[in-house]
């Protein structure tokens, strides 16, 4: 597994270098899309051939309803909690002015 | 939402073909295989983030502060997850590795079910697509009900790509601005956070 972070780090450092021009990276989006379908269909084939797992999608579904909304609506509690804390606009509008 | 409809159709696609063809696959072959084309994801991904550090530059005004953002949404994220196991009979680690994708439902499936089990890589799978639909339903009404800055939080890592659009479209150019860095730092998270939950 290491290979894929070492692979992350390779990718950001290719990126930060002035090697790659504008116009490759409007290729390369559609490149990641078309592997990422490439994924998926991988992680179907997991999940197909795996009868017992079949069987239980919609207790898996039901699991992953409720981790996605309490997750969600965590992200939205702390964020909310820290704007009331942390005035990020009244601070970018000072910048603003200052510019 | 044309690329929502793709992603359940390729999933779906996956699922009949190892459905009727489950001898097809070696799930050692398949392992590697998977592990191989992960990484030449990760590789172009990296690319765009190392590119995108152009544009980082450009929202130095707002300061470091901007990183309270992506923080306050993985704490929130996690401290979320860790509810669910309250209620689901998941362990803490499990409900955990589902929360930390925040909505990079490619990924995080595919590190779990290489990593841990196909089961768990499946619910992070339905779970992070249905943040994703979450967030595209959530995002316009906090940004009109609450505040622009809280409507980046449903979109997770997602809002430097497919989520963006729409909070530019709600908000204005700065938030979508923290809100392009804030899925920016996420998404450079998750694949540290994933392998890290499950060495805890």
């Amino acid at each position: 597994m290491e290979i894929v972070i070492i692979s992350l780090l390779a990718g950001c450092l290719l990126g930060a270098s002035n090697i790659i021009s504008e116009k490759w990276i409007g290729h390369l989006d559609q490149i990641v899309m078309a592997i990422v379908f490439v994924l998926l269909i991988a992680v179907g084939i997991g999940i197909g051939s795996n009868r017992e797992l079949i069987g239980n999608l919609t207790l898996l579904g039901y699991k992953a309803l409720v981790i996605a909304g309490l997750s969600t609506i965590g992200s939205v509690l702390v964020l909310w909690f820290a704007v009331l804390k942390v005035d990020f606009f009244q601070h970018h509008k000072k910048e603003e002015g200052q510019v | 939402m044309k690329m929502i409809s793709c992603i359940v159709a390729a999933v779906l696609a996956g699922i009949a073909l190892g459905w009727t063809l489950p001898s097809l696959m070696n799930p050692e072959v398949l392992d590697r295989v998977v592990t191989y084309v992960l990484s030449a994801m990760l590789f172009g991904v990296g690319i765009s983030i190392g590119y995108n550090r152009r544009e980082l530059v450009k929202i130095k005004a707002v300061g470091w502060r901007i990183v309270i953002v992506p923080a306050a949404i993985a704490g929130g994220s996690l401290l979320g997850a860790s509810i669910a196991c309250m209620f689901l009979n998941m362990s803490l680690k499990e409900v955990l590795l589902v929360g930390a994708g925040f909505g990079w439902y490619s990924l995080s499936s595919v590190l779990i079910t290489q990593l841990y089990s196909a089961e768990l890589g499946a619910i992070a799978f339905l779970a992070n697509v249905l943040r994703e639909l979450m967030a595209f339903v959530l995002i316009p009404f906090l940004a009109i009900h609450i505040g622009k800055i809280v409507a980046i939080a449903p979109g997770g890592a997602t809002t430097m790509d497919s989520t963006l659009p729409i909070i530019a479209k709600m908000t204005d150019t700065p938030t979508a601005m923290i809100a392009f860095v804030s899925g920016l730092i996420l998404t450079t998270m998750v694949p540290f956070l994933i392998p890290l939950l499950l060495a805890i």
